[in-house]
């Protein structure tokens, strides 16, 4: 979109909506639509130049990303990109997160979800990633926080930590992330939907297991026994 | 107020430890370790060398506490993770005693003895903890689901930091090939961008390892040592400000033989000042593997009034933090 002046004119109403581990997410609209900014602020415990580099990097990609995301699952379209941010289509809905732990851990309190309702909520969050890693899209922060549900619709969110990739690898973490934030049934509901919409499953699921082999069985070493 | 007095052997690895806990005191906590050299290691060798040390450090440790080994209440040993043969020596001298002078024995994770010594210490009740060790990098919190626990909500998805760190070490020559010595040539050093991999609340080193390692031949090891160690506490970093804020925890532990670095401490203080977080790290000497950490761990399940028997009394090379139940 080209836009005469500084984006500022078409901006209105910032007001601070909500915080995430890495951005401030303002509510404002853009050319009247409702819009947020996602603002990557800087972290003081790392190196400036490192920093700098993660954010406007991040920001960057998330942009790029969205733009292809958002024709294949429902993902916040983005509006505008400046620095370290993005302005984006506001959607509605509360994030998953909230939903499963008003106070408490993910993994213990999300009997809050009736169960039937439950599994159709996770089989959608199933077949949209199955749909991303169809079109080579990981998520790479794919947990509840990252989910917006409105009624009886999800939509994902924060591609921060995104890449576009073939990697099997890289596919296996995301239903790696997804397995250690909900409940087996959860799970269950989830994988059998991510299965059905996506030809390539089978392959990620077996290196999943790899993955969870490895740190199960992650063994200490004396440090120098490798090098005989 | 009587307390009762715990004794804890450790032996996983390096190092073979003998500590001695009454109540929340500590009355002792003798150690020695194998010289870490820049060649091999033989498993077999460092189990002979715990065994030469081991009754010196219990006979130390009790001396310093002031008691005899009959005003023990019972004996705590590590039952894992760690080396096979180093573990059988702890093992071995836990039974001994239990034995020979009918103390109740009691089986212990080193990796949660690592955490737990630290919250006891602080008084915490919830706290998130960062875990970062040789062999380990895991971020972990407790859960009560299937049973109480220590949840591991992110981890290495390949080596640990130490082992990383170490390795680096050797690659440089420094000596001792730990991470102290790569904290130590850092200390000049200037930013140079390398690879950084973090998803979710996971990460891996083995990429950035080998960039770095393979860098050593271009450029001034003060800046690759100084870059390497960075970028890898800033990726444990990020991990850890985003658990804090998807569990909303108050509290920070951060242990194990990696928390022993000062530029790590720093970090996460401010991330933690800037949530408002409780932030904690036990003083160096139980970051490093040690006995009374064992024995605090110990004295929980005696107070929770749990028994094993001898035969019970095994050891398990690959035991996760996420299978051993807390009692508290
Ligand atoms: N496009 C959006 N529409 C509505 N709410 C959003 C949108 N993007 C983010 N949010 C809200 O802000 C929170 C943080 O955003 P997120 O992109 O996940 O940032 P972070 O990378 O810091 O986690 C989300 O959990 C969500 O509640
Ligand atoms: N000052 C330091 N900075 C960074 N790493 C350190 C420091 N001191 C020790 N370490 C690292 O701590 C690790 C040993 O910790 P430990 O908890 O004993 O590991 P493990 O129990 O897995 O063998 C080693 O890899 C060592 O390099
Ligand atoms: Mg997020
Ligand atoms: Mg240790």
């Amino acid at each position: 979109m080209k836009l005469n002046g500084s984006y500022k004119q078409h901006v209105q109403k910032y007001r601070k909506l909500n915080e995430g581990a890495e951005a401030v997410i303002y509510a404002s609209s853009f050319l009247g639509i409702d819009a947020i900014i996602k603002h990557r602020v800087a972290k003081g415990y790392r190196e400036e130049s490192l920093d700098k580099m993660l954010r406007y990097q991040r920001t960057k990609k998330e942009a790029k990303i969205l733009s292809v995301a958002s024709q294949v699952v429902s993902a916040p379209k983005v509006l505008f990109l400046e620095k370290d941010r993005i302005f984006m289509q506001r959607i509605k809905g509360v994030n998953l997160l909230t939903i499963l732990q008003p106070n408490g851990s993910a993994v213990e309190k999300n009997a809050n979800l009736q169960l039937h309702e439950n599994k159709n909520l996770f089989s959608k969050i199933g077949s949209a990633l199955a749909v991303l890693h169809g079109s080579n899209i990981v998520h790479g922060d794919f947990t509840p926080a990252n989910i917006l549900v409105d009624k009886n619709s999800i939509s994902i969110i924060d591609f921060g930590l995104a890449d576009m990739s073939q990697m099997i690898e890289d596919k296996a973490v995301d239903l790696l992330l997804m397995k250690r934030a909900i409940t087996k049934e959860q799970y269950a509901a989830f994988l059998d939907a991510y299965k059905n919409n996506y030809s390539k499953a089978h392959e990620i699921i077996k290196r999943l297991e790899k993955i969870e082999r490895r740190g199960r069985y992650q063994e200490r070493t004396l440090t120098s026994t490798n090098e005989k | 107020m009587i307390y009762m007095i715990m004794m804890g052997i450790e032996s996983s690895a390096h190092t073979i430890g003998v500590g001695v806990v009454e109540g929340k005191k500590i009355l002792s906590n003798k150690k020695k370790m194998y010289p870490i050299s820049n060649k091999g290691i033989i498993p077999s060798k460092v189990a002979e060398f715990h065994s030469k040390h081991i009754p010196g450090l219990i006979k130390d440790a009790l001396a310093e506490s002031k008691i005899n080994i009959e005003d023990i209440d019972a004996v705590a040993y590590t039952k894992g993770p760690g080396i096979g043969a180093c573990l059988r020596i702890g093992q071995i001298a836990a039974k001994t005693i239990s034995r020979q002078f009918c103390k109740p024995i009691f089986p212990v994770n080193h990796s949660v003895a690592h955490i737990e010594i630290a919250r006891v210490m602080f008084n915490m009740n919830d706290p998130l903890v960062l875990y970062v060790s040789g062999g380990n990098s895991q971020i972990l919190g407790i859960i009560n689901k299937p049973f109480r626990h220590y949840h591991v909500y992110g981890e290495t998805l390949d080596i640990g930091i130490g082992n990383a760190l170490d390795n680096f070490a050797r690659s440089a020559n420094l000596l001792p090939a730990w991470g102290s010595s790569v904290a130590k040539a850092a200390a000049t050093g200037k930013y140079i961008t390398m690879p950084y991999n973090v998803k979710g609340m996971d990460f891996t080193f083995t990429g950035i390892l080998k960039y770095a390692t393979d860098l050593l031949a271009k450029e001034k090891l003060p800046d690759v040592a100084y870059s390497f160690q960075e970028t890898m506490f800033s990726m444990l970093c990020e991990a850890t400000e985003r658990a804090l804020f998807l569990l909303g925890k108050k509290e920070l532990i951060l242990c194990g033989g990696v928390a022993q670095n000062r530029r790590l401490n720093e970090m996460l203080q401010s991330i933690a000042d800037s949530h408002d977080v409780k932030f904690r790290v036990a003083p160096d000497q139980f970051n490093a593997d040690n006995g009374a950490m064992i024995a605090v761990v110990g004295l929980e399940m005696l107070e929770n009034n749990d028994h094993y028997t001898l035969s019970e009394a095994t050891i398990d090379q690959k035991f996760r933090a996420d299978k051993f139940e807390i009692k508290w």
